[in-house]
C-alpha cells in the first residue's frame, strides 16, 4: 500500500466505508494517525452553535454608554460645528477647540503619491486609530503616512472626549 | 502556538481596559461562540445558555483589569459559561419541584465536569479555527461531510466541481491537512485532551 492509499483507507474507516478490521493490518503510526482523525471527527460532528444576532447585540450592549463629548471633523468640508481649512494647495489642516483645554490639530501634507499626516492632541491619555490600526502617540503627538486609498478615518478617544476626522473625504 | 491570531486577545483586552468599545466587540466575536457552546454542552435550554453567556460577559467586563494572561480568556469564558449554565439548572431545581432525581443526575453529571466541558468547547473551537484556515474546497468538503445533515455525494461533487470518484481521496487529503495543522499546535499531545487545549491556550 502506498502512503496515499493507507491515508484513504484510514479515512474510509473513519466514515464507515471500510470495517475497523482494516486497522489491524496498519502500523502503530497509522493507528495513531487514525486516533487523531477520530478526535477531529468527534469535534466536527458535535453540534456547534453560532451567536444569534440578538445574543450578539445583548453582549455588545454590556459595554457601558460613555458620556464622552464627541467631535467629528472633515478636512475637506466646512459644516457647522467644526473648523476646517485648506491651506496651501497640497496641504490640509484642521484645528478644533472643544474648550480652552481641549484641542485637536491635524495637518496632512501631500508628498507624491501619499499623505504625510501629523497631529497633536491636548492633554489626556489618548488612544488613536487610523481605520482599525492603532497609531502610536507620544505626548499626544502622532505622525504617519497614508499609502493606501482615501478617504480614511482617523479616530481616537480618552476618558472625556472622542474624535473622528475624515481625511480626504 | 495557537490559532487565534498572535496577540489579538491581549490587544483587544488592552483596548477594553482603555475604554475602547472596538476591543469589546472583537472579544465578543472571538470568545462568544466558545462561551455559548460551552454553556450548551451542559444540556441547558437555548434560552438558559444565552443567559449564561451574558452573565459570563458581564463578569468578563467587571474583571477586565484583573485578568493577567489574555491567552487564558478562551478557557476562562468556557468554564464560567458552563458554571453559569449549571447554576441555571440548580436554580430551577430549587424553584420547581420536578423530577428531582433526574435533575440531581444532570447536576452530578455536569457539575464535576465543568472544566472538562470547557476543554471540549475550546478544543472544538480550535478544530473549527483549523478548518477555517484550510483552502475553500477542503473547508466546504469537510463541513459537508461532517454536517449532521445527510450528505449527497453527487451534489457535493457538483458543488465542488470535482468528479464524484475524487471525493474519497480529496477528503483524506483535506482531513490530513487539518490534522497536521492541529499537530503543530500540540493538539494531540500524549497527555490528552485537556493538555492539548491548555497548550493552545497558554502558548508555547
Amino acid at each position: 500500500m502506498t502512503n496515499a492509499t493507507k491515508l484513504e483507507a484510514l479515512v474510509d474507516v473513519l466514515f464507515g466505508d471500510q470495517p475497523e478490521s482494516v486497522l489491524e493490518a496498519m502500523s502503530g503510526d497509522q493507528r495513531v494517525r487514525f486516533g487523531h482523525f477520530s478526535r477531529i471527527a468527534k469535534s466536527l460532528r458535535e453540534p456547534r452553535e453560532a451567536l444569534s444576532a440578538e445574543l450578539k447585540q445583548n453582549l455588545m450592549a454590556i459595554w457601558p454608554e460613555t458620556s464622552r463629548r464627541s467631535l467629528r471633523v472633515s478636512l475637506l468640508g466646512t459644516t457647522r460645528g467644526f473648523a476646517a481649512a485648506r491651506g496651501a494647495t497640497s496641504d490640509l489642516q484642521a484645528e478644533y477647540s472643544l474648550d480652552a483645554d481641549n484641542s485637536l490639530r491635524v495637518v496632512a501634507t501631500r508628498e507624491g503619491e501619499h499623505w504625510h499626516v501629523m497631529g497633536k492632541l491636548s492633554h489626556g491619555e489618548w488612544t488613536v486609530f487610523l481605520g482599525d490600526a492603532e497609531v502610536v502617540t507620544e505626548g499626544g503627538r502622532f505622525e504617519f503616512h497614508i499609502m493606501g486609498e482615501l478617504p480614511v478615518t482617523l479616530s481616537g478617544f480618552n476618558a472625556e472626549e472622542q474624535f473622528e476626522v475624515e481625511l480626504g473625504g | 502556538m495557537r490559532f487565534f491570531v498572535e496577540g489579538e486577545l491581549e490587544h483587544n483586552l488592552n483596548r477594553v481596559r482603555r475604554g475602547d468599545q472596538r476591543g469589546w466587540e472583537a472579544l465578543v466575536e472571538l470568545l462568544g461562540p466558545i462561551a455559548l457552546n460551552a454553556a450548551r454542552r451542559t444540556r441547558v435550554s437555548s434560552e438558559d445558555a444565552e443567559d449564561a453567556v451574558q452573565r459570563t460577559f458581564i463578569s468578563l467586563y467587571q474583571n477586565r483589569d484583573r485578568i493577567q494572561n489574555a491567552q487564558t480568556l478562551p478557557r476562562w469564558v468556557a468554564v464560567t459559561a458552563s458554571r453559569n449554565a449549571l447554576n441555571c439548572i440548580r436554580t430551577r431545581k430549587e424553584a420547581v419541584s420536578m423530577e428531582a432525581a433526574n435533575l440531581d443526575q444532570v447536576i452530578a453529571d455536569t457539575e464535576v465536569s465543568a472544566e472538562a466541558i470547557a476543554v471540549q468547547a475550546v478544543e472544538q473551537n480550535l478544530v473549527h479555527q483549523g478548518l477555517d484556515r484550510l483552502d475553500d474546497r477542503c473547508n466546504r468538503l469537510l463541513r459537508a461531510l461532517f454536517s449532521s445533515e445527510e450528505c449527497d455525494y453527487r451534489s457535493l461533487a457538483d458543488d465542488l466541481k470535482i468528479p464524484m470518484g475524487s471525493i474519497g481521496p480529496t477528503r483524506a487529503r483535506c482531513l490530513d491537512k487539518l490534522r497536521r495543522s492541529l499537530l503543530k499546535l500540540g493538539f494531540f499531545s500524549e497527555n490528552g485532551v485537556s493538555n492539548a487545549a491548555d497548550r493552545a491556550l497558554d502558548g508555547d
